[in-house]
């Protein structure tokens, strides 16, 4: 029994308290009234507090599902926001390493910056040393300049005096030198005298061991064979033909192997004999002879033999 | 009562007298009492502001959470 039951309990029990008391001329004790009266207020109290009270347990009820439902949803936003913070955190960690990474390399780069400055500063002293030797050299050089310009000076007086003395050097050296040739020239008649005068002693000594040996003037008349003296050998330098057509030879020994005009040689190849030559024309070194077939085809070839006599 | 009721010399009023019911009446409201009392106390603990008689406002449906203020 709850207290709505107390209450109807004593409003019944009040009613019949009443009916009693109407039935039997109203004799109910003035505490019994008083009872009655406090235990009406303390029912309607008692309504009033658990009609409140309900109501509050019921909004209570309400408010911790909705706490339960906030703090649910406030714990995902916290792991959400725990989890953008962790992103966050790593991206940030990322960035430091990334900034530790280009501190190191700009670390680097700084000490290599400051070895090459060391290193151009250095250069940068070595550089006005030199200047300053440079400047001095120069200096030194100016001095040098200066005083070769003098020597220069002088120098050109004395090539002035040795062009001027080269000069008449040079008259006296064309003077020589016309003088040389007129001593050349004259040289040259008198070897040419002497060679005739050669010639003519050997024209001479041959005539005489001709008319020794009964062998008659060869420059005229017919062709001979000089059976004197020693065996000239010859080759054959060019074949040609003349105007008239016969075939003309030329050979590489002249008046100086003691050839005369119209001696007669014999052509000769292989050791056989192919044609006679009868000299038309002798020189000091060569020689040329109209070639004599007697009736043979043969062909006279350059390098072929030719001697003055057989035996 | 009545066949038992004194018959008092002079005619003289009955007083009315305190019967069983008088003390069950005062043992419920005693309860009652009690029963206020401790509904009272209760309230006060849960009820805005320590107002037993008090309600707290509806939750609403919507929009950001508001803890009750609940007891003195």
């Amino acid at each position: 029994m709850g207290p709505f039951g107390i209450t109807v309990a004593g409003c019944v029990v009040g009613l019949r308290q009443k009916r009693i008391v109407r039935n039997e001329e109203s004799r109910v004790h003035i505490v019994t009234k008083i009872l009655v009266i406090f235990g009406a207020l303390f029912s309607v109290l008692l309504a009033a507090l658990t009609i409140a009270f309900s109501t509050n347990a019921d909004r209570l009820k309400e408010d911790v599902l909705n706490s339960n439902a906030a703090r649910i949803a406030w714990e995902a936003k916290v792991k959400e926001v725990e989890g953008s913070q962790a992103a966050v955190v790593t991206n940030y960690q990322d960035g430091m390493k990334k900034i530790s990474d280009t501190k190191a390399d700009l670390e680097k780069a700084n000490v290599s910056l400051q070895s090459e400055r060391a290193t151009l500063l250095a250069d940068k002293n070595n550089a006005e040393l030199s200047a300053a030797s440079s400047k001095n050299q120069f200096e030194a050089l100016t001095a040098v300049a200066k005083t070769n310009a003098t020597t220069l000076a002088s120098l050109t007086e004395e090539v002035n005096a040795l062009r001027t003395a080269l000069v008449g050097a040079s008259k006296r050296e064309n003077e020589l030198v016309d003088r040389l040739n007129d001593e050349e020239a004259r040289r040259q008649v008198l070897e040419q005298t002497t060679r005739a005068l050669r010639e003519e002693l050997t024209d001479a000594r041959t005539a005489l061991d001709r008319v020794k040996s009964g062998v008659t003037d060869t420059a005229k008349g017919e062709a001979f064979v000089d059976r004197t003296g020693p065996i000239v050998q010859a080759r054959v330098k060019k074949v040609m033909a003349s105007p008239a057509g016969d075939e003309l030879v030329e050979i590489n020994e002249g008046s100086n192997a003691r050839l005369r005009t119209n001696q007669k040689l014999s052509i000769i190849r292989d050791g056989k004999f192919i044609a006679t030559l009868v000299l038309m024309q002798v020189e000091a070194q060569g020689s040329v002879g109209r070639v004599d077939k007697l009736g043979k085809t043969v062909t006279i070839m350059p390098e072929d033999m030719v001697l003055s006599r057989f035996e | 009562m009545s066949q038992l009721g004194m018959n008092l010399p002079g005619g003289a009023k009955r007083r009315p007298q305190m019967t069983v019911y008088t003390g069950m009446l005062f043992i419920a409201v005693v309860a009652l009492a009690a029963a206020c009392a401790m509904v009272f106390l209760a309230g006060q603990k849960i009820g805005p502001g320590g107002d037993a008689f008090g309600s707290h406002a509806a939750a609403k449906k919507s929009g950001s959470y508001e803890a009750l203020k609940l007891g003195k």
